[in-house]
């Protein structure tokens, strides 16, 4: 249920109002005498903006109230940190506020003020050393339907609309979802969420590449050592890059980890669910209802997990039980192990497991708390769990009535503890306790902003190595040899810290996938559809950035199975299909890739109706629709408005289209395919780079133009007289191992004007998707390794970039994405 | 009969939503303060079933004024009115006898789950 907040708006907009002046005179009055009651007063209203705006799900408006509550409360606690700069800065952030509440006043959009948001969280933590927070907004409406979408209810934040990365804050690694949280701004991707991190990403930037390399923003390269190391080419016949020493990545086709995980019914990963089982998933039934706990009960026995009963509270304590036992109730003094739960959607955990420990040392006393009591504060606590024995006069049932009424507390169970137990059995059980209890002490969480700071950091890093480098060639002979040794040195350690800093990033892709149970359950009972989801390798990690993307486009995806793909169970017997329909989310590793397939064993897609959707459409003409194969006829689905489902419906036909899906994919460096049979189902392919940021490339230059191409991409490179070649109709063909590849000239691809030459000349090999293609370049530069930008409006239009770089000189180098290159 | 709630909040818009939503709930709000000193008064002149308060107000804050409330009733059930960032704070209103808490930005359906469960309704 989403509230309907209009009928505060009038209210929000007066009383708003108030604060932000009120804010703007103690600012006045704390430059002429700074007491600790006027920044108090301050950081009351900017408290109280924050709280009211983001009720109204007014997100610009609540971050920037979040930011300055920040900036006050550094204030607050040492007031030596103010100067003149922070007040400026501070009425600045009071008048945009007053301006976005003029803004919402008249039913316009809130200017998001990023630069100043920058500005904000760069002096607070500057100031305190610390990162920023999220800032959670409630997703609201205003005197419209509530949205009662399923998918959007059920699912943790990242349901909503696609942001740029680095604008999206999420909370740190994985451990702080809070699936099930229809307030936004939580972990897993928040759309509602957003941060600043310091000189971050540039949030949604709309300045031009060349604005970016003006600012000198980002972007980097290392090089150097490869490119010393690793000339490219030029001499022997055919160069393999990976014999050459250099880093090609292992083909990490589908690791024998990537076992099936198992869900269930009910949304919830069945833990340690049977290895290698496939997944059986009744994550629907529209027909037949049975009450909820024995559908669950039936499916824990299909899957023959074993799961912890399910502790019902006795009989006698349903009646209502003040949480203080009266002392006439209490029996002798005896311990108890007690083992509890903290529900995963609970979005305070720390306060929770607190308020438990505060419930139970009413009671009596705590000889035994596992996570500690510091531990459970900061809440770290692993998957929920606290383990505790108390000594009490309470009894058993004291103890369930005392936290009976709390909230996301499950009671898992009360058991007399042992007093003394056998140390022999409990020694191991006691060391993995520690171990694990190790294991948490030496984990911290890292906001994610801090960690996209680091990342561009280490991007400026490389970026100053590379400089300085280029420095060092202009200097006399005999001072090179120490600068050169120098900057390697810097190079070496850089690289390694970019390296740390991406292996922090990495999160599982469970993090998004685990959203997925719950979203096909709703949408096929609502569909009248029945859905087995099957989900393996979820487990694979991807950098988070890329993931916080993933989370809109598969659940669309998910829901065009559901919706679209899949008949209903009747249509499905017909067409001599069991009735249960089935989707696969497969998650592979492949090189340097992450693979995701979408598969369902639906109706699947017909091309000829798509063609004549787009060219209805106007958006293909008959000759072209004529021309074009199934598969980029299955590709049209992508295209604004081009949609066979005769009626849209209230699921796939909101938010998200299949449009936004290939944008996102292609966002991110990946790609999209699609796959379909009709009668027999339809395959979304996503293929996505493990990171966005640092990707290897071999340069290559064409006349005046150096372009990247990906090394992923590239197989190795030749020599060869192109005039020499033996030609197929108008391809010239180069012969490489036992086959002939067809070239391409670059120049020609990109149009850029090269002279004509003549004899031996490069030739890169590279895989496309129609197979092995040689591309003609003029020379080879060798390798680097780049931090990757994505490209931003209009350049992110042009098919075959897929990316910007800066070298070491200070060049621009574009990123060719040749396999879209060629089919452009 | 429908339980009796003192909602304390600084600011109107949060007390006119937190009102609303015990409304839709079926209790019934029988006075309002807009800071600590104010929610003191009121706690000892209405006795309701349960107080709902903000941490950060004027004057007195919602900490202090929980505080004050418990010592007077050991047996007020007084639900913290909290922001992400302010947990902290929330365990020093438990420790000064707060019964639970809420986060904003508030859900109804949460709000109402808490204060049910903490009444012992569900």
């Amino acid at each position: 249920m989403t509230m309907d907040m209009s009928r505060y708006l009038g209210l929000f907009i007066s009383e708003a109002t108030d604060h932000l002046e009120a804010l703007g005179r103690d600012l006045v009055q704390l430059e002429r005498e700074g007491t600790a009651t006027v920044v108090d007063s301050m950081f009351r209203h900017a408290h109280s903006v924050k709280g009211m705006a983001s009720s109204m799900g007014f997100e610009p408006i609540a971050v920037l109230a979040h930011r300055v509550e920040d900036l006050v409360d550094a204030v607050r606690q040492d007031r030596g940190r103010l100067d003149r700069d922070v007040v400026d800065l501070l009425l600045t952030a009071a008048d945009t506020m007053l301006a976005q509440v003029r803004a919402v006043a008249e039913s316009k959009p809130a200017d998001e003020a990023s630069v100043l948001l920058t500005q904000l969280g760069n002096r607070y933590i500057a100031m305190t050393g610390k990162g920023l927070a999220t800032t959670r907004v409630a997703k609201t409406t205003m005197s419209k339907p509530a949205a009662t979408d399923g998918a959007s209810t059920g699912t943790a934040s990242g349901d909503g609309p696609a942001r740029p990365a680095g604008d999206t804050a999420v909370e740190g690694p994985a451990g702080t979802t809070k699936p099930g949280t229809e307030s936004t701004a939580q972990a897993g991707g928040g759309a509602a969420s957003t941060s600043e991190a310091a000189g971050a990403q540039a949030s949604g930037d709309t300045g031009s590449v060349a604005e970016k390399v003006a600012k000198g923003t980002g972007a980097g390269t290392p090089s150097g050592t490869s490119r010393s190391q690793s000339p490219v080419g030029i001499a022997g016949p055919t160069v393999d890059l990976a014999a050459q020493g250099l880093p090609l990545p292992p083909d990490l086709l589908t690791p024998p980890g990537t076992s099936p995980n198992v869900v269930s019914a009910s949304g919830v990963p069945s833990v340690g669910a049977a290895e290698g089982a496939v997944a059986v998933v009744a994550a629907a039934l529209g027909l037949v209802e049975p009450p909820p706990n024995d559908l669950v009960d039936r499916l824990k026995d299909a899957a023959s997990v074993p799961v912890p009963a399910q502790t019902p509270p006795p009989a006698e304590v349903r009646s209502v039980l003040p949480p203080r036992v009266p002392a006439e109730a209490r029996g002798p003094m005896q311990r108890w192990a007690v083992r509890l739960r903290i529900a995963p959607t609970c979005q305070v955990p720390g306060v929770r497991a607190f308020l438990v420990h505060k419930r139970l040392t009413n009671l009596g006393t705590l000889v035994d708390l596992r996570p500690a009591l510091e531990e459970l504060k900061a809440g770290r606590i692993p998957d929920g769990y606290i383990q505790l024995e108390l000594e009490t006069t309470a009894g058993d049932t004291g103890i369930h009535a005392s936290l009976k009424n709390v909230v996301d507390v499950e009671v898992v169970s009360v058991k007399p503890a042992v007093a003394a137990p056998a140390p022999v059995v409990a020694a191991p059980a006691a060391e993995a306790a520690r171990a694990a209890n190790d294991a948490t002490a030496r984990t911290v969480r890292v906001r994610t902003e801090l960690l996209d700071y680091f990342l561009d950091t280490v991007g400026e890093l490389m970026l100053a190595t590379a400089r300085l480098r280029e420095v060092g060639k202009v200097l006399p002979e005999n001072a090179r040899p120490a600068l050169e040794e120098g900057v390697y040195r810097l190079h070496t350690l850089v690289k390694d810290l970019h390296d740390k800093v991406m292996t922090a990033r990495m999160t599982p892709l469970s993090l998004i996938t685990d959203r997925l149970p719950r979203a096909a359950r709703d949408i096929a009972r609502r569909k009248e559809r029945e859905v087995d989801l099957v989900i393996t390798g979820a487990e694979i990690e991807l950098d988070r950035a890329i993931l916080d993307e993933l989370a809109d486009p598969l659940m669309h995806l998910l829901r065009n199975c559901i919706d679209h793909g899949l008949e209903s169970p009747e249509e499905r017997v017909a067409a001599k299909k069991g009735p249960r329909g089935r989707v696969l989310v497969a998650v592979k590793r492949a090189r340097d890739r992450v693979i995701i397939e979408i598969e369902d064993d639906g109706r699947g897609m017909d091309p000829a109706k798509l063609k004549s959707a787009a060219v209805a459409r106007g958006l293909l003409s008959v000759e072209n629709a004529a021309r074009m194969s199934d598969r980029e006829a299955f590709l049209l689905s992508c295209l604004p408005g081009v949609s066979t489902a005769k009626d849209i419906t209230d699921i796939s036909g909101r938010g998200v289209g299949m449009d936004a899906v290939k944008r996102v994919v292609e966002n991110v460096g990946g790609t999209l395919e699609i796959d379909s049979e009709k009668g027999r189902g339809t395959r979304f392919t996503l293929r996505l780079p493990l990171t966005v940021a640092v990707v290897h490339l071999l340069l290559v230059e064409v006349g005046d133009e150096v372009f990247g191409l990906p090394i992923a991409k590239v197989v190795g490179a030749t020599e060869a007289d192109g005039e020499a070649l033996s030609r197929s109709r108008e391809t010239a063909l180069l012969p490489h191992g036992n086959s002939l590849l067809p070239v391409h000239s670059l120049d020609t691809l990109v149009g850029v004007p090269a002279p004509p030459r003549q004899g031996a000349r490069p030739f890169v090999v590279m895989d496309a998707d129609s197979g092995r293609v040689a591309l003609a370049v003029d020379r080879l530069l060798g390798q680097e390794e780049v931090v990757l930008k994505p490209l931003s409006r209009p350049l992110d239009l042009l098919p075959g970039l897929s990316g910007v770089t800066i070298l070491g000189s200070g060049r621009p180098v574009f990123i060719l994405d040749v396999p879209r290159l060629l089919s452009a | 009969m429908a339980k009796r709630v003192l909602v304390v909040d600084d600011a109107i818009f949060m007390r006119n939503m937190i009102k609303d939503i015990f409304a839709s709930g079926g209790f019934e709000v029988v006075g309002e303060a807009a800071n600590g000193l104010e929610a003191v008064e009121k706690y000892k002149e209405l006795k309701p079933d349960l107080t709902t308060m903000d941490i950060v107000m004027p004057f007195k804050s919602g900490i202090e004024a929980t505080r004050e409330i418990i010592k007077a009733d050991s047996s007020a059930v007084v639900i913290m009115c909290s922001a992400l960032g302010q947990e902290s704070l929330v365990m020093e209103a438990i420790e000064a006898g707060a019964s639970d808490f809420i986060v904003k930005p508030f859900r109804a359906e949460d709000v109402l789950a808490v204060v049910k469960k903490v009444l012992g309704e569900t």
